[in-house]
């Protein structure tokens, strides 16, 4: 059991690493809705942040964090898309249609609106 | 002794079985469990490849060494979280008395994900065997799996399958067996099931002594000694804490809850995931509100912590430790290898922006053209067949001979016309479809229908039952079961029940097609998915809620296997031969006898109104539209009987719009009576009676529009 003035403590602790990552994941969304010219990021060598819908047939990119409401979030977390997963476009289909990526060795369909709720970013060490 | 078992289902043991266990097979969607299933009992359930196809649970009995095994297949799920109904129904099942043993079946090519869900069973604390399925795939990658390690691992049995060859199938049962005996999972993994399996038989004896004297009046769950697992489900040191503390809590209040089955540890873990099924029975006096108090006061705590919800904080630490195990285990692993194989050029053009959709359509007019030239083969076999043999019998007898018309016309003509107006076409019909079905293209056709469904307020899972929906509506409206939400399924019911199944199609080719071309056939396809498209979009705007997202996976093509395709086409045919010849040639006496005393005149006359005034059909056919409501193949049999005791043929008893309107009222003017049943049971009866109103509305609508159009059209142009 953990005494009362410690968790306390652990809890201002944890407010001020949730206001952080708010935060951070406020300002990748912002930098990447305002360039949305890919070529910037690429010149500039900073991680690209982009909702998957918008990554190109055949990247790879690692997962940053998922918009969408409770359930879908957490099926779409059972099936492995948490953050940090890599996942590879495969395809999409034609007239705005769903996406196809590649999550941890399966094939998986999404529906573009959901999709377009899965932060991604594109660094290094996905770039393989 | 004396004593009963507390199982329920060990009090049908009435001596002649030494024991009875209780199987599950439990497992991600489209792993092989259905297989399994098959292989072990004997019966057919629905195989192929794309995910949900098993819908409700089935049993089925065997035995073996002795013992009687109830084998349950249950619905294929991704996780024991509350997504679709399917999951908890399945998680309340697994936990139930009822299970002695589950066998998880795993997708070896899909380790990761699947042992996603092999986490969350073991958190169950049910005695589990892990059956690791498709190992030929996987060999055939050259890849193979450390089983001793992971047997260390889960400290439980964990066995090779091939479940299409059946390698591996029996022995699940003798480690089912073994567990039962002495509650414990044995730690000796012996390469090749053949010894094992004679040891097994040899030793039997001495086993039963042991048996009998610990095993008789125990239920496994009760006994059954849960291997420790915290090395391996252990989700992060924060979370740990939290749940020890919930557990705490829990434990202090255990008697509270003892009605339900789920172990501490998985309550605690899913009050803290906020799982609201389990928090609704949870949620009854003050100390259990207590304690889901603390677990959201936690849970916040958690979530400020990562910055990240719940779900996906526990999510992350198994897939972690999973990673970790896989590592451990996978021998050769590496996913950068696998060349692009033939599958996935297929893959690639099936779901190609232009070419997808060439294909699609391809197949479906594939489906239909096979299906009309095999048919229209054969059909004309029996036909000559039947004239071949009246001869000699008119000859005979007299062609106005009571019994004649009655035996020969009525019931032999129904017999002929029923094998070669429907059973010719249903047969190549079924086996296509299966085809179509364990290749794996049916997710492609929802992947690329996705966009165009969402118009009509579904996503593109519908298109699957539809697609199967051209075989039977029955089973396709059972299977609209894979789409999540009430409101999804009741649109698919309902577009599933337009579908022109394979008795629409038998009338269609074999009035239609036969008599007026292959052309005016897609002319009443097309009018048939207008409406569709129509009854969709109507649906969409009175139906309220949104539409949710797809998520579907999608399994890499397969070489159909030729096994499982006959035996399944075997099986429905055997099926729909059974259920409707009877009827059908009953049915043929009924009409002859109906001719012959001319009570047929009433009913006609009765719809007139209907069918000659406004459809322009003639008299005749009113009763076969009632009949068409039981089947609506028998229309055209009894049709054809009808020109064969007349001596004319259809050709000289309908005009070419008369055959026109005539399909078409029975393409659209109600879902079969089994059709409407099963529409009942997943919805209701009032939606199913809805459904069947709104379509003869519209097929009456339809038909008056085509016959009043042609009309006006011949008589000003
Ligand atoms: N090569 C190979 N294919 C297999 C094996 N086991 C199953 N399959 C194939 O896998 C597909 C799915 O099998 P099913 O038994 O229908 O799967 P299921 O787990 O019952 O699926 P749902 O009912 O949808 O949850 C079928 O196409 C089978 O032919 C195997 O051991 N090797
Ligand atoms: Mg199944």
């Amino acid at each position: 059991m953990i005494k009362f003035g410690a968790s306390k403590n652990l809890n201002m602790i944890f407010s001020f690493f949730q206001i952080k990552s708010k935060f951070l994941l406020e300002i990748k969304i912002m930098i990447s809705s305002r360039y949305k010219n890919h070529n910037y990021h690429k010149k500039r060598g900073t991680p690209l942040i982009k909702c998957l819908t918008e990554c190109d047939k055949g990247e790879k990119t690692k997962v940053l964090g998922v918009n969408a409401g409770f359930g879908a979030k957490r099926r779409l977390a059972n099936l492995g898309i948490v953050p940090g997963t890599i996942i590879k476009k495969k395809r999409e289909a034609p007239f705005h249609g769903p996406l196809e990526i590649i999550v941890k060795g399966s094939t998986l369909a999404i529906g573009r609106g959901l999709a377009s709720k899965i932060l991604v970013e594109c660094d290094q060490t996905c770039d393989l | 002794m004396s004593c009963h078992p507390p199982k329920k289902k060990s009090n049908k043991n009435n001596g002649k079985y030494k024991d009875i266990i209780n199987i599950a097979l439990a497992g991600n969607p489209n792993v092989g469990k259905s297989v399994i299933f098959n292989q072990l009992t004997g019966l057919s359930q629905t195989i192929g490849n794309w995910p949900g196809k098993t819908v409700e649970r089935m049993e089925g009995h065997l035995n073996f060494l002795g013992y009687q095994f109830n084998i349950v297949d249950l619905p294929g799920i991704y996780s024991l979280s509350t997504y679709s109904l399917e999951e908890i129904v399945s998680r309340e099942y697994i936990v139930s008395e009822e299970v002695d043993i589950i066998i998880n079946v795993i997708d070896a090519t899909n380790l990761e994900r699947n042992l996603f869900f092999t986490f969350q069973l073991l958190e169950l604390e049910v005695p589990m065997i892990l059956a690791i399925n498709q190992m030929d795939i996987l060999r055939k990658r050259k890849i193979d799996l450390d089983f001793k390690r992971l047997e260390e691992i889960f400290k439980l049995p964990v066995l090779p399958v091939v479940a299409v060859h059946g390698t591996g199938v029996h022995q699940l049962l003798e480690e089912a067996i073994e567990l039962v005996i002495f509650h414990h999972p044995h730690s000796h993994y012996v390469e090749g099931g053949k010894n094992k399996h004679e040891h097994l038989s040899h030793d039997y004896h001495l086993r039963e002594e042991s048996k009998l004297k610990i095993a008789q009046e125990r239920s496994a769950q009760k006994y059954f000694q849960f291997p420790d697992l915290s090395s391996i489900l252990s989700y992060g040191k924060e979370v740990e804490l939290k749940i020890k503390d919930l557990l705490i809590l829990i434990n202090e209040y255990r008697e509270y809850f003892l009605q339900f089955n789920y172990p501490s540890r998985f309550l605690a873990i899913k009050i803290l995931e906020n799982d609201e099924e389990i928090i609704n029975i949870f949620d009854f006096d003050d100390k259990s509100k207590h304690i889901i108090k603390k677990a959201e006061k936690y849970r916040k705590e958690l979530e400020d912590l990562h910055g990240e919800d719940i779900n996906t904080i526990i999510s992350s630490e198994i897939y972690n430790n999973i990673h970790k195990i896989i590592e451990k285990t996978v021998l050769d692993y590496n996913p950068e290898t696998i060349k692009e194989t033939l599958a996935e050029k297929i893959d690639h053009i099936t779901t190609h922006s232009i070419w997808g959709y060439v294909i699609l359509v391809l197949v479906i007019v594939g489906i239909y053209a096979f299906t009309f030239i095999v048919g229209d083969f054969l059909g004309g076999l029996v036909e000559d067949l039947f004239m071949n043999l009246s001869i000699p019998i008119y000859a005979t007898y007299g062609e106005d001979n009571f019994w004649v018309k009655l035996l020969w016309d009525g019931a032999m003509g129904g017999f002929f016309g029923a094998v070669g107006g429907v059973l010719v076409y249903v047969i190549p019909f079924f086996l296509i479809i299966e085809i179509l079905q364990d290749s794996g293209y049916l997710p492609r056709a929802a992947f690329l229908m996705d966009r165009v469904m969402h118009v009509i307020g579904v996503h593109g899972k519908t298109i699957i039952p539809m697609i199967l929906g051209f075989g039977c509506n029955v089973p396709a409206c059972a299977g609209c079961r894979i789409m999540e939400t009430e409101r999804e399924k009741k649109i698919s019911v309902a577009l599933t029940s337009l579908v022109p199944c394979a008795a629409v199609m038998t009338v269609v080719l074999g009035l239609v097609g036969r008599y007026l071309g292959l052309l005016w056939v897609l002319f009443l396809f097309i009018i048939n998915f207008s409406v569709i498209l129509l009854v969709g979009r109507i649906l969409k705007k009175i139906m309220p809620g949104e539409c949710t997202e797809l998520i579907m996976e999608m399994h890499d093509y397969r070489v159909p296997n030729p096994n499982v395709i006959v035996k399944q086409t075997y099986m429905r045919s055997k099926e729909f031969i059974f259920k409707a010849l009877p009827i059908i040639i009953i049915l043929g006496i009924l009409l002859e006898i109906m001719l012959i005393f001319n009570l047929l005149e009433p009913i006609n006359i009765v719809l007139s109104p209907i069918t000659v005034l406004w459809l322009g059909l003639p008299v005749v056919v009113g009763v076969f539209l009632i009949y068409g409501i039981l089947r609506k193949e028998l229309t055209l049999v009894l049709l054809a009987i009808l020109a064969a005791s007349m001596g004319v043929t259809i050709l000289e008893l309908m005009t070419p719009i008369q055959m026109i309107v005539f399909c078409l009222i029975i393409m659209l003017y109600f879902p079969c009576l089994a059709t409407a049943i099963i529409i009942a049971k997943q919805t209701s009866w009032r939606y199913s009676l809805s459904i069947s109103l709104s379509e003869i509305v519209i097929a009456l609508l339809i038909g008056g529009a085509v016959y009043w159009g042609y009309v006006f059209f011949t008589n000003f142009f």
